[in-house]
């Protein structure tokens, strides 16, 4: 006799296209009308199509009056700044977190963690002065400082956990093979630390990246970034062409940076918290 | 109400896999009896467990309980209690809570329920442990709730699954005790799954032993060791260090040792299978003596490992330390009739 | 090697990072809204806080504020929930799923916005479809019930709950929920019983931390928000932002109010976490 295999114990069975239908709906769903405004002219309420597709919005988005370019630019070099130094603070501070024995260990971690919990502008506020009087304030440097904190809380919960992932006593083993704890660091962790180094950098840009208010603030609107001017062609323009252009491009980092880290995100990585606050 | 366990010519197949897991299996385990399956690991001995528990979908052949197919039942409709390796308890539950876990799904009345819970407390020595969290108890005090537990709803059937490999081994004599008295309380049927022969032999009135999916003998534990079914099932149960090529007749087994006297059903070219414990160094001649000379002697302290060589045959055989042998010595063995098995080849 | 000396001077950098850059500005914060620092036309004392807080613009922005953070919470909390579970039971796509999800993360709340802004507009996406469809749909964005903005923070954060949840469910969760079943559970019971109590501690730190970003979060409301009322965190903006002298300190006295809000609730969940098991088990009897 050929038995017959079991109902499923619970619930029911979405087959895999309605599965992947959905999430897609759900994640494109605002993006998708993004991506066909952006190549709008004239398109009069209530048509449901646009009277004329062009590329007028793109033209106003790259031209030279927007200053697209120059805001790109200007967050990408941002973007690395943070990224470069909240990866070497986050990098050394998980590993005392995952392999140290800490006095004082929890309040540590909670102070580490006050930039993921307390909004980031009652601090932009208090702040700005102080940035003012150290001559930090509408400059470049005073936003790379701003954002600091933030970027590096989310790479040390990163790279706490990516550190607990490696076993400390091959760091000892090579050091009892006459490696300094430098070249020891260099040559045996830090290999196995690669993949964990390349997602918390790209965390670190995506935060700075996305950073709206503590860049207004701190630059004073004389530091430009995507997202300020994002902002701006948005509340202020009324052209939404030109709005939907700009927020494509500044969607295009995000997107093709997970996409390409997708194989290293473990699923629960808290550090996904971080990107795109 | 317990009742009986039966497996009928089950098999199963993981996907994609290329060899079954599990080939016409069949198991019958009377109500009120405890069976040990018994199998090296890989040998698809929790496969089988899963199956009857329902968790695992069986590629074909029947499970019967009460003499009712239970194939399209869900677990929770089996009537079951399983205990796994790992205890499993529920986190967010105190103890008392988890025992009353199954009672509570059926809807079992408070009071019944509080005083059963408070009865396997006693029964599994951890009164007073009411309203403990799992995360306090050591392993073992954790295992055994996981019994209370699976036992609280008294269920038809008990399925332990390696239930006390992850503890250690004082630890694990102590479960099999408790284990033992348990099944004298509550007289669950019990099918029970380990890779460890002393723990089969301990806990089961009767053992099925697995090999490579394929149940190779189900039989009580002192005749597996004295008839066991196959090379396969000897050598499980470490009774294969002498096996001696030749043909069984009736009442004897021809071979180069000679004409041994023996009582075999088995007819035909085979195996002789003689455990080195039976092997007695005799100082006359008879039926079964075979002369022979000794090659290599170990001492091992309680016992000496000795190997003699007789008509090109290795006789492996321990002695105990007052029959002092050495390397060269001429011994007569004897055979004993009634410790020899024939087996196929 | 694992001294504590060369741990505290490996951790000391962030450390300061965070104690300086961020405290120093919270610190000073506070000083400047307690008259104590900074521009200021008031001697020292509560008077910005006094000040920011008699009219109704406060009342009605932090009623305001809670409404969009509590909503926004449970829809992205219930829809993320639902759709893990469900996506557990599906025959495939997991991994396709998955990957949308945490493809949809990094996308700036600022662009979420701008998009959900274009199709939920009087005369965006939506709307033209309705009135293709023949139906009216009452405003949706700058309306009194700030759906837009609500929309965009439950769009973003549901695939966060999602993954999140999907992370606490790869765990023993299957496991105790098959020795649940055989020990005759129906799924229904499993679920309220086991799975949801199991998965209760992640759930709830996921909404705490929704909760207190939606609360602070400034570029959402301010694009799809009205003028009036304005939740706290738009207020506090215009106000540090207003021309006369006071409105630093009172814009900056409305972020610290909002910060401690944000601060408390966090406090609540490391207690409610604590507590967690003992509340769930209560809810059981």
């Amino acid at each position: 006799m050929t038995a017959p295999v079991p109902r499923r114990p619970l619930g029911t069975v979405l087959t895999r296209p309605a599965v992947v239908l959905l999430a897609g709906l759900w994640v494109a769903g605002p993006l998708l009308p993004l991506a066909v405004q952006a190549f709008t002219d004239q398109w009069f309420y209530p048509d449901l199509l646009p009277a004329r597709w062009s590329l007028s919005g793109w033209r106003q988005a790259l031209g030279p009056q927007s200053g697209l370019a120059e805001a790109v630019a200007t967050s990408i070099g941002i973007g690395v700044a943070v990224a470069a130094c909240a990866t070497v603070l986050g990098t050394a501070a998980g590993r005392a977190l995952a392999w140290h024995r800490l006095p004082g260990r929890r309040l540590m971690e909670l102070v580490l963690l006050t930039p993921v919990l307390v909004p980031p502008f009652a601090v932009a506020m208090g702040a700005q002065i102080v940035y003012l009087r150290a001559g930090l304030a509408d400059s470049v440097t005073g936003v790379v400082l701003a954002q600091l904190p933030a970027a590096a809380a989310y790479t040390t919960l990163l790279m706490s956990g990516v550190w607990a992932g490696v076993d400390p006593a091959l760091e000892r083993q090579g050091r009892t093979l006459g490696a300094g704890p430098w070249r020891a660091f260099r040559e045996i962790s830090l290999p196995r630390l690669h993949g964990g180094l390349v997602v918390a950098a790209m965390f670190a840009f995506l935060v700075s990246w996305s950073d709206y208010l503590m860049t207004l603030l701190i630059g004073g609107g004389v530091v430009t970034t995507v997202p300020l001017l994002l902002f701006a062609t948005a509340a202020g323009s009324g052209n939404q062409a030109a709005t939907a252009a700009i927020a494509l491009v500044a969607v295009v980092p995000p997107l093709l940076l997970t996409a390409l880290a997708a194989r290293q995100l473990a699923g629960g990585d808290t550090a996904l918290l971080g990107v795109g606050r | 109400m317990t009742s009986g366990v039966s497996i009928e010519t089950l098999d199963h197949t993981y996907p994609g896999a290329t060899a079954p897991t599990l080939r016409q299996v069949t198991l019958d385990v009377p109500a009120g009896t405890r069976t040990a399956v018994l199998g090296p690991s890989g040998s698809g001995k929790s496969t089988l467990l899963s199956i009857v528990a329902g968790l695992t979908a069986p590629t074909g052949g029947d499970v019967r309980l009460a003499g009712r197919s239970v194939l399209r039942l869900p677990p929770h409709r089996r009537d079951l209690g399983v205990v796994f390796q790992r205890p499993l308890l529920f986190p967010h539950l105190t103890v008392a809570e988890n025992i009353a876990f199954g009672m509570r799904m059926r809807g079992t009345d408070r009071v019944v329920v509080r005083h059963r819970v408070a009865e396997l407390l006693d029964a599994v020595a951890l009164p007073g442990f009411t309203d403990r969290r799992s995360t306090e108890l050591s392993g073992g005090q954790q295992q055994r709730v996981a019994l209370a537990r699976a036992l609280a709803a008294r269920p038809a059937v008990l399925l332990l699954d390696e239930p006390f490999s992850a503890l250690d081994p004082q630890l694990r004599g102590d479960m099999r005790t408790l284990l033992t008295d348990l099944h004298r309380r509550e007289g669950t049927t019990t099918l029970f799954v380990t890779h460890d022969r002393d723990e089969a032999t301990d806990v089961a009135d009767h053992v099925a032993v697995l090999v490579d999916g394929d149940l190779a003998q189900h039989a009580p534990p002192a005749q597996l060791f004295r008839r066991p079914a196959s090379l396969a099932v000897a050598r499980f149960l470490g009774g294969a260090a002498n096996a001696i090529a030749g043909t069984a007749h009736p009442g004897r087994f021809d071979c180069a040792l000679g004409s041994l006297r023996l009582d075999t059903p088995h007819r035909g070219p085979g195996l002789l299978l003689v455990r080195p414990r039976a092997i007695v160094v005799a100082d006359q001649d008879g039926p079964n003596v075979v002369p022979a000379t000794v090659t290599a002697v170990t001492d091992r302290g309680t016992h000496l490992d000795v190997q003699a060589a007789s008509a090109d045959v290795i006789l492996h055989l321990t002695t105990g330390p007052a029959t002092p042998l050495r390397p060269g010595d001429e011994v007569s063995l004897w055979l004993p009739p009634t410790q020899l098995s024939v087996v196929g080849r | 090697m694992n001294t504590r000396r060369t741990g505290l001077l490996l951790i000391l950098p962030a450390l300061a990072a965070v104690v300086l850059l961020f405290g120093g500005g919270l610190g000073y914060g506070l000083a400047q809204s307690l008259g104590l620092a900074g521009f200021t036309d008031t001697g020292p004392g509560l008077v910005a806080y006094r000040r920011v807080t008699e009219g109704p613009a406060f009342t009605e922005g932090l009623l305001l504020s809670l409404w969009i953070s509590l909503v926004s919470t449970v829809l992205a909390v219930v829809i993320g929930v639902a759709a893990a579970l469900a996506l557990r039971r599906t025959s495939g796509g997991r991994r396709t799923a998955t990957f949308l999800a945490q493809l949809g993360l990094p996308v700036p709340h600022l662009i979420g916005a701008v998009a959900v802004g274009l199709l939920l507009a009087d005369s965006g996406l939506l709307a033209r479809a309705a009135h293709a469809a023949g139906v009216t749909l009452p405003a949706l964005v700058a309306d009194p019930y700030a759906v837009a903005v609500i929309v965009e923070y439950v769009w973003k954060e549901a695939p966060f709950v999602l993954i999140v949840v999907l992370a606490a469910l790869g765990g023993p969760v299957g496991e105790h929920e098959r020795v649940a079943a055989t020990l005759g559970a129906r799924p229904r019971q499993v679920l309220r019983h086991v799975t949801l109590p199991l998965l209760a501690p992640s759930i709830l730190a996921v909404a705490v931390l929704i909760f207190s970003f939606a609360l602070g979060a400034y570029e959402v409301p301010a694009l799809l928000g009205r003028a009036y009322p304005q939740p706290l965190p738009v207020l506090a903006y215009q106000r540090f932002t207003a021309a006369e002298l006071s409105g630093r300190a009172e814009g900056i006295a409305v972020a610290l109010l909002i910060a401690v809000i944000a601060v408390g609730a966090a406090v609540a969940y490391t207690w409610a976490s604590r507590r967690a098991a003992g509340r769930v088990t209560g809810a059981l009897r």
